[in-house]
C-alpha cells in the first residue's frame, strides 16, 4: 500500500468534482482526484458507427445495471438510476441542459414545508455569480430575457440550440395556449464555437455523449485546465472509505487500484465527496467507523435520506407535417415554466416544467422501437406501412415535476449485491407519494393540451411514469440550517467532520423543477472559493461552525 | 433486464459495435434467423429483407458464444438465441408465411421477453444498414436523413429560431422576498403520503 499527502483529495472528476479540483488548484493548492472510471476517448461515441442507436443499450446506455463495465457499481431497487463513471462524470454522459433553479426553490420550506423539505441555507441571490462563472466555464449557449427569470447576462456559448420544426412546432403551440416558453440555456456550445470548441453541428445524437467536444462535458471544460494546474487525477480509483484521525478530523481515503486491485491511501487535509446524489451515501456509509456507527457525518441520521429524482410524464405524438425529430441538438431548446410556481388551487405545491419539440427522435432504429414511450412498430405483414407513415412525424411532449423531499426516500446499503471490488452496492428505497402524483398528472393533462395544440393526430402518453427515469440524484447529504436538519453547513462542511466536505446532487434540499447540473456546478463553485479564501480557517476547526458562526467569504 | 453483477477485468470496457468477429452460428440456425429477421420486417418496395442486408452477421457481432457469459444487450448466447427459435418447428423455413406467423405469435405468448429482446435487435440491426437508411431517405419524412449523426450532423438542414418568435414570450418569477407561505388545505397535507400498494 503506497500513501501520497496532499492538501485536498477529492472523489469524483464530475460537475462537482472537476469545478473544485480546477479552482483549488487555481489558486495552487495540492489537489488529488480519484475517478473511478477512465477518459473516455471521442473515438469511443457511436456517432459515426452503423450501430450507432444500438448502443444506447449497451455501452452507452444511461443506466450502470446495462453498461455492465468494471468502473460502473450496482445499484439495486426502485427507480431506474441513470449515471456514468469517466473522467467528467456523467457530464460526459448527459443532455446537458443547463437552466438554474430560481428564487422560490431556495425557499420552499417557508413556502409550505410539506413532507421534508426545508429552506436552503442560502439564496438564490447568494448563488448567481457563481452561477455566472459556471455558465461562462462551460460555454453555456442560449439568449438572454426570460421573462421567468431574474435577469442574467450574456451567454457566452451562442445562441441557444436550433429548435428544428420540431421544436418550432412546440413553441408555438405554447404561443397558441397563452403560455410561457423560451429557447433554453444548454452546455452546448454553438455558433463560432467557445474557447477553442467546435460548434454543435446539430447531430442529434446528444445522449450519447459528445465526440466533437461541443457539450459542456467536464473532460472538456475544466480537466485540461485543471491538469495543467498540476492536480493529480487518479482514474480507475475507487475510493473504499474515508479516514479519520484520533481528533475525529478527515485524515484522507483509502481506494482501490482496479488495474491491479491494490489499496492505497491519500492522506489529504481537506475531502471533497463529490460522487453523485447515489455515490456519495454510499461512501459515507461504508465509511461507518468508530464514532460514526451509522455511517460517517450521520449524526442527523439524513444521510442518504430525502432522496429526489424529479417526475416524468412523456407523450409521444405525430403530426401530419414531417418535423424530421432526429436533427437538432438535444438539451432542451425551449421549455415553458408556465405551471412552474405553486398554486394551492391545483390541490398541490410546488409545480413541473413543460417540454415540447425538445426531445429529439434519434434515428430509425430507435423509432421502430417505440420512440420515448415503446410505441414499437408492429412486427409482420403490418410493419413496413406503419413505419412508413411514422418515421418523422414524430414529436415529444414531457413534463418535469418536483419532487417532494421524504425521508423514506433514500439511499441504503444492499446486503447482497457488490460492485467488482467487493464494495456493497447502494439500494435505492424511492416511492411517489400521493401529493407529487397529483401535481405530475396535472401535468400530464397540460401535456395533452400542448399536443393538440400543436396538431397531434396520434398519441402515446406514458401517464406517470413508473419506475421514474432518475437522471438526477439529489437531497441524500443535503445543505441546511442545523445539525439536526441536514449533513453539511451552507459551505459543504458535513457538520460532524469540519474537513470533510460534500459537495454534489446530494447537497440539493430541494430540487427545482429544472434539471440540476447548472446548480450542482455552481454550489462547487462557491464552496471551492469558499475553500481557497477561508482554508486556514478551516483547517484550524476541530467542530464544524453554525452557518452564522463560520467565517464567511 | 438482467442485473448486473461484479466484474472481473476492466477489458472490453466500451465494446463498441459489439464483436471485432461475428460469432458464427451453425447452418440451420443461420437459416432460422434469416426466416425469423424476414418475418418480423417483411421486405417490401425499396426496403431489402433482412436476410438480404446480412442481418445474421450483424447479430452475431452482438451474441456471445457459449462458452461466454454474456454481458451486455442482449444478453444472448448462440444457444440462447437456437434455444429461443427452437420451438417455431423443424420445417419453419419451408411452411407458408403465414403459419410462420402464427407460431411466431404463439413464440411471442410463449416466451415473451426473449421474443421481444430478438425483435428489438433486429429492428436496431436491420435499420442500421446503409442499404436500409437509402430506402428510409426515400420515405415522406426522409430526404434529409443520415445513417450516422456524425460526422457531418445536420446543421445544414435543421430550422433555425427566429427573433420575432423569441421577442414574443411572456412570463413572470416569484423573487426571493416575495417568497411568503401559501395556504395549504387538509387535503393537501394529507396527499404528502406514501401509499405502498400503489406506489
Amino acid at each position: 500500500m503506497s500513501t501520497t499527502e496532499t492538501d485536498a483529495v477529492i472523489i469524483g472528476s464530475g460537475a462537482a468534482g472537476a469545478v473544485i479540483a480546477k479552482r483549488l488548484s487555481d489558486d495552487g493548492i495540492n489537489v488529488v482526484c480519484l475517478e473511478q472510471g477512465d477518459w473516455v476517448h471521442p473515438h469511443e461515441h457511436p456517432h459515426s458507427h452503423d450501430e450507432w442507436e444500438l448502443e444506447k443499450l449497451r455501452g452507452w446506455s444511461f443506466d450502470p445495471n446495462m453498461r455492465n463495465l468494471p468502473e460502473d457499481y450496482p445499484v439495486t431497487g426502485d427507480a431506474t438510476t441513470m449515471m456514468f463513471n469517466a473522467v467528467g462524470g456523467s457530464t460526459v454522459h448527459y443532455l446537458a441542459f443547463w437552466p438554474r433553479m430560481k428564487p422560490v426553490d431556495f425557499r420552499k420550506g417557508t413556502e409550505h414545508g410539506l413532507g421534508n423539505t426545508i429552506d436552503w441555507p442560502i439564496s438564490y441571490e447568494e448563488l448567481e455569480p457563481y452561477y455566472a462563472q459556471a455558465e461562462h466555464d462551460v460555454g453555456i449557449s442560449g439568449f438572454q430575457g426570460d421573462p421567468a427569470y431574474p435577469a442574467m447576462g450574456p451567454k457566452p456559448g451562442g445562441p441557444s440550440i436550433a429548435p428544428g420544426i420540431s421544436g418550432l412546432r412546440g413553441i408555438r403551440a405554447f404561443d397558441e395556449l397563452g403560455w410561457h416558453w423560451f429557447p433554453g440555456d444548454n452546455a452546448i456550445v454553438t455558433g463560432n464555437g467557445h474557447k477553442g470548441r467546435l460548434p454543435c453541428n446539430a447531430c442529434g445524437n446528444c445522449s450519447s455523449g459528445c465526440p466533437r467536444g461541443s457539450m459542456g462535458s467536464m473532460h472538456v471544460t475544466h480537466w485540461p485546465q485543471a491538469l495543467a494546474n498540476g492536480v493529480d487525477l487518479r482514474t480507475s480509483a475507487r475510493v473504499s472509505q474515508v479516514l479519520l484521525d484520533a481528533k475525529g478530523l478527515a485524515d484522507g481515503v483509502e481506494y482501490i487500484d482496479m488495474r491491479t486491485d491494490e489499496r492505497h491511501q491519500v492522506k489529504a487535509k481537506m475531502v471533497f465527496l463529490c460522487a453523485s446524489g447515489i455515490g456519495s451515501p454510499r461512501l459515507l456509509q461504508l465509511s461507518a467507523q468508530r464514532g460514526h456507527p451509522d455511517g460517517l457525518a450521520n449524526s442527523s441520521g439524513q444521510v442518504g435520506h430525502n432522496l429526489m429524482h424529479h417526475t416524468y410524464a412523456f407523450m409521444d405524438i405525430w403530426l401530419e407535417e414531417p418535423m424530421y425529430g432526429w436533427q437538432g441538438g438535444f438539451g432542451g431548446n425551449s421549455y415553458s415554466h408556465e405551471f412552474y410556481d405553486t398554486d394551492t388551487s391545483r390541490g398541490f405545491a410546488n409545480g413541473f416544467t413543460l417540454f415540447a419539440g425538445n426531445g429529439r427522435s434519434y434515428g430509425a432504429g430507435m423509432q421502430s422501437n417505440g420512440f420515448a414511450t415503446g410505441y414499437m412498430t408492429p412486427w409482420g405483414n403490418g410493419h413496413r406501412e406503419f413505419f412508413d407513415s411514422h418515421f418523422g412525424f414524430h414529436n415529444l411532449v414531457g413534463v418535469q415535476g418536483e419532487d417532494l423531499p421524504m425521508y423514506d426516500n433514500a439511499v441504503t446499503l444492499d446486503p447482497e449485491a457488490t460492485d467488482s471490488s467487493g464494495l456493497a452496492a447502494p439500494h435505492i428505497e424511492y416511492k411517489l407519494c400521493e401529493h407529487d402524483k397529483r401535481l405530475t398528472e396535472y401535468g400530464a393533462a397540460r401535456a395533452v393540451e400542448v399536443a393538440e395544440a400543436m396538431g397531434a393526430v396520434e398519441s402515446n402518453p406514458t401517464g406517470v411514469v413508473w419506475p421514474p427515469p432518475a437522471w438526477h440524484l439529489m437531497g441524500t447529504a443535503r445543505m441546511g440550517n442545523t445539525p439536526e436538519d441536514s449533513v453539511v453547513n451552507k459551505y459543504h462542511q458535513t457538520w460532524d467532520v469540519p474537513n470533510l466536505f460534500v459537495c454534489d446532487g446530494s447537497s440539493l434540499a430541494t430540487g427545482g423543477a429544472v434539471n440540476p447540473t447548472c446548480t450542482i456546478s455552481a454550489l462547487a463553485l462557491r464552496c471551492a472559493d469558499y475553500v481557497a479564501r477561508r482554508q486556514s480557517d478551516i483547517l484550524s476547526q476541530t467542530t464544524t461552525p453554525s452557518n452564522a458562526d463560520a467565517p464567511g467569504f | 433486464m438482467r442485473l448486473h453483477v461484479a466484474q472481473e477485468t476492466t477489458e472490453n470496457r466500451f465494446e463498441l459495435g459489439g464483436r471485432a468477429v461475428s460469432t458464427p452460428f451453425h447452418p440451420e440456425l443461420v437459416q432460422r434467423v434469416n426466416a425469423v429477421c424476414d418475418r418480423l420486417i417483411p421486405p417490401e418496395g425499396d426496403f431489402p429483407a433482412p436476410s438480404d442486408v446480412g442481418i445474421v452477421d450483424i447479430i452475431g457481432r452482438y451474441v456471445a458464444p457459449d462458452d461466454e457469459m454474456p454481458r451486455f444487450f442482449p444478453f444472448f448466447t448462440v444457444g440462447a438465441v437456437a434455444g429461443l427459435l427452437e420451438p417455431l418447428g423443424d420445417d419453419f423455413e419451408s411452411v407458408e408465411t403465414v403459419v410462420q406467423d402464427e407460431r411466431m405469435i404463439a413464440l411471442e405468448i410463449d416466451a415473451a421477453q426473449g421474443f421481444a429482446v430478438f425483435r428489438m435487435l433486429t429492428n436496431f440491426c436491420y435499420y442500421s444498414r446503409p442499404a436500409v437508411a437509402l430506402a428510409v431517405q426515400k420515405l415522406p419524412a426522409g430526404k434529409y436523413y443520415r445513417p450516422t449523426p456524425q460526422p457531418y450532423g445536420y446543421l445544414d438542414t435543421v430550422a433555425d429560431w427566429d427573433e420575432i418568435e423569441i421577442n414574443r414570450t411572456r412570463g413572470s418569477y416569484v423573487e426571493t422576498a416575495d417568497v411568503a407561505p401559501v395556504d395549504l388545505s387538509d387535503d393537501i397535507r394529507a396527499s404528502v403520503v406514501i401509499k405502498e400498494d400503489e406506489a
